[in-house]
């Protein structure tokens, strides 16, 4: 080298420059190889990178003239190189032939000999020698004090770029773990959960999300815009769905925050979707997609709306009984103040506040049953229960409240279980005057009781109204009839609650009838507990 | 002095029935808006206390056919109703959220229905 040591050392700072940029050590190598003829030259060049752990020395690449070569890897043995390893110390070489064990080269040049001199330098990060630099010549005496000096300089801005280099790919490591971690973590989520790119296109989708879109695992969404048209082509009117989440994710996208968005879908059943979305944002604050999260509110839904349907319904239904009270008890005040008043009025008047009373009670009651289906509590109390004797008094009851109708009685076999004979009584007390009430006409009323081995078996037949086969098939929903007349009396509630009373004995309940104005017989069975 | 109670329940139309009564004037009484028609074709009222939630005709619906007979249109209507619309019709006179006060309902009938003696105290547009 024609230049100075300070020359040289100012040109090393050239060499490292852009070291620390450089995507691998392959790439590192290569930079290093093509300035190095600036500051030092040598026929070859290595690195040569040393794991503790293994003992191992990987040659990274290496080098002959202008010709790169990929590397290989070797035990730490008793060569030159290892022997800087061991010693943690620089080594120049200038005859190889006298001071150190000789070493087989074979480079693609095929210059004959061996390398006759080198300086070899071990690169140390904290404690640890991490790697080797060195460089051979095939003549004598090629290197001074000062190549060992300059190569020291190169192998010290070296070893920070590998540092940099190492502490990168454990950080990518790291982020790899990061995301395996977090694709497991969404994978198992029972939350709904999906992301979507600046794009809008989909790039997660859990399996709970495919699960409530009723996207199957075979479907290929991923990197499908929201808005596209082949959401239509999903089975859960997913073509609704992106009109409906559309101006959520534009919002989304754009950064602004969004309200929650509600999707109601009719075809296979109702459903009731809920999104709620977040911007993601990137490093530098730019929206870089979005996560929506999906829940299926169905049941809530249903469930708010039964109680709005209950409490507007009560509300209705209680304010009358308590409007006929208040009114008598002040028409009664008014009439208390004419000294004349006959005591028949009065006495109408207290029986009329008597009778709303009761039907407040009766409402009270119904409304408390219906809470207890609806919230899971309906119980019965079961005891040794004579069905013949319950229809015996129940029919007594309900026949005294008509003229125009009557009811007989039929039992075969054994008629005894272990029932609630309470809830039993209401039941059939609820099919009787349904029966009257759907028979107005009047005419007989049938109440057949068979026991047979296991369960017993009632059917209570009227040649009323009838129903024709479509309300047949509806009439033990709760509120059925509720558009019509949205009352709780007379409303279907009444056998929406016979329907779990003989549910909660474990039997079952229908009804028959051959069509409009043809009667109908409402039966059910119950176990004999 | 007439009036006409449209209440679809038995109970409460034959309490209101009463205190009508009461107060010295005649009743008539319907169960829905297509009964209480007939009624005021058959005698016409001289103030109507209207429920608005009946089953056949409702209040409402009433209230248009009773308005749009001519001898009907400076009638006055007491409306009553378990539930409070959210704007009461406007060519009704009075307004009463069951459960309503009594006292107040016979108040306000004496107020919008005048002695035979008295002279009418409104005007109509």
């Amino acid at each position: 080298m024609g230049f100075s040591l300070h020359e040289r050392l100012r040109r090393v700072r050239d060499v490292s420059r852009g070291l620390s940029q450089v995507a691998d050590l392959e790439a590192l190598f290569s930079m290093l190889h093509q300035r190095m003829p600036g500051v030092l030259s040598a026929d070859t060049f290595l690195l040569a990178l040393y794991d503790e752990h293994s003992r191992t020395i990987q040659v990274v690449r290496q080098a002959e003239f202008d010709v790169e070569l990929p590397g290989g890897a070797f035990p730490l043995g008793h060569g030159l190189t290892s022997e800087v390893i061991r010693t943690r110390q620089p080594r120049l070489v200038r005859n190889w032939s006298n001071e150190a064990p000789p070493v087989q080269l074979q480079y693609v040049s095929g210059t004959p000999g061996l390398p006759e001199s080198a300086v070899m330098v071990p690169l140390i990060t904290g404690e640890q020698v991490t790697a080797v630099l060195a460089a051979h010549s095939y003549s004598p005496d090629a290197f001074d004090e000062d190549d060992l000096l300059v190569l020291e300089a190169i192998a010290a801005q070296t070893a920070t770029a590998i540092e940099g280099l190492r502490r990168s790919e454990h950080l990518a490591a790291q982020l790899q773990e990061r995301v395996s971690q977090l694709q497991a973590v969404l994978g198992s989520l029972a939350e709904p959960l999906l992301m979507i790119d600046a794009q809008g296109c989909i790039t997660e989708l859990n399996d709970a999300a495919r699960a409530v879109l009723c996207i199957d695992d075979a479907s290929v969404v991923l990197g499908q815009p929201l808005e596209q048209q082949v959401w239509g082509q999903w089975p859960l009117g997913s073509a609704e769905i992106s009109d409906a989440i559309a101006p959520m994710v534009r919002g989304l996208l754009r950064g602004d925050p969004v309200a929650d968005c509600e999707v109601r879908l009719e075809r296979h059943g109702r459903r009731v979707l809920k999104f709620s979305g977040r911007p993601l944002l990137d490093a530098r604050g730019n929206v870089g997609g979005a996560v929506l999260v999906v829940r299926d509110v169905t049941a809530r839904n249903e469930i708010e709306q039964l109680k709005y349907e209950m409490l507007s319904v009560a509300s209705h239904d209680l304010k009358t009984p308590v409007t006929v009270i208040r009114s008598q008890a002040q028409l009664l005040r008014r009439n208390m103040r004419d000294d004349s008043i006959a005591r028949e009025t009065i006495d109408n008047g207290l029986a009329t506040i008597v009778g709303q009373t009761d039907r407040l009670t009766k409402l009270l009651a119904l409304l408390l049953d219906l809470s207890r289906i609806e919230a899971g509590r309906f119980t019965i109390d079961k005891r040794p229960t004579n069905l013949a004797s319950v229809a015996s008094s129940v029919i007594a009851d309900v026949a005294a409240t008509t003229d125009r109708h009557q009811i007989r009685l039929h039992t075969s076999g054994p008629v005894s279980g272990n029932w609630d004979d309470d809830r039993l009584g209401e039941l059939l007390t609820n099919l009787l005057t349904n029966a009257i009430k759907y028979a107005p006409e009047g005419g007989l009323i049938d109440v057949e009781i068979r026991g047979h081995d296991n369960e017993v078996a009632v059917c209570v037949r009227d040649q009323g109204l009838g129903l024709a086969p479509d309300e047949a098939a509806h009439v033990f929903e709760r509120f059925f009839r509720a558009e019509s007349s949205r009352r709780l009396e007379g409303s279907g509630l009444g056998l929406y609650i016979c329907q779990s009373v003989v549910s909660a004995h474990g039997g079952r309940i229908w009804v028959e009838s051959p069509g409009l104005g043809q009667g109908s017989s409402f039966c059910f069975v119950l176990p004999r507990g | 002095m007439h009036v006409l109670v449209i209440e679809d329940e038995l109970s409460l139309r034959n309490t209101t029935a009463q205190a009508i009564v009461s107060c010295g004037y005649e009743v008539d009484s319907a169960e829905n808006g297509i009964e209480a028609l007939a009624r005021v074709d058959e005698r016409q009222p001289d103030l109507v206390i209207l429920d608005l939630q009946m089953p056949e005709m409702d209040g409402w619906e009433f209230l248009r056919e009773f308005r749009a007979r001519e001898s009907c249109r400076a009638t006055p209507v007491i409306i009553t109703s378990a539930i409070c619309p959210r704007a009461a019709p406007a060519d009704a006179q009075a307004f009463f959220e069951k459960p309503f006060d009594l006292d107040e309902l016979l108040d306000a009938v004496e107020r919008l229905l005048p002695r035979e003696t008295a002279p009418r105290a409104f005007a109509w547009p």
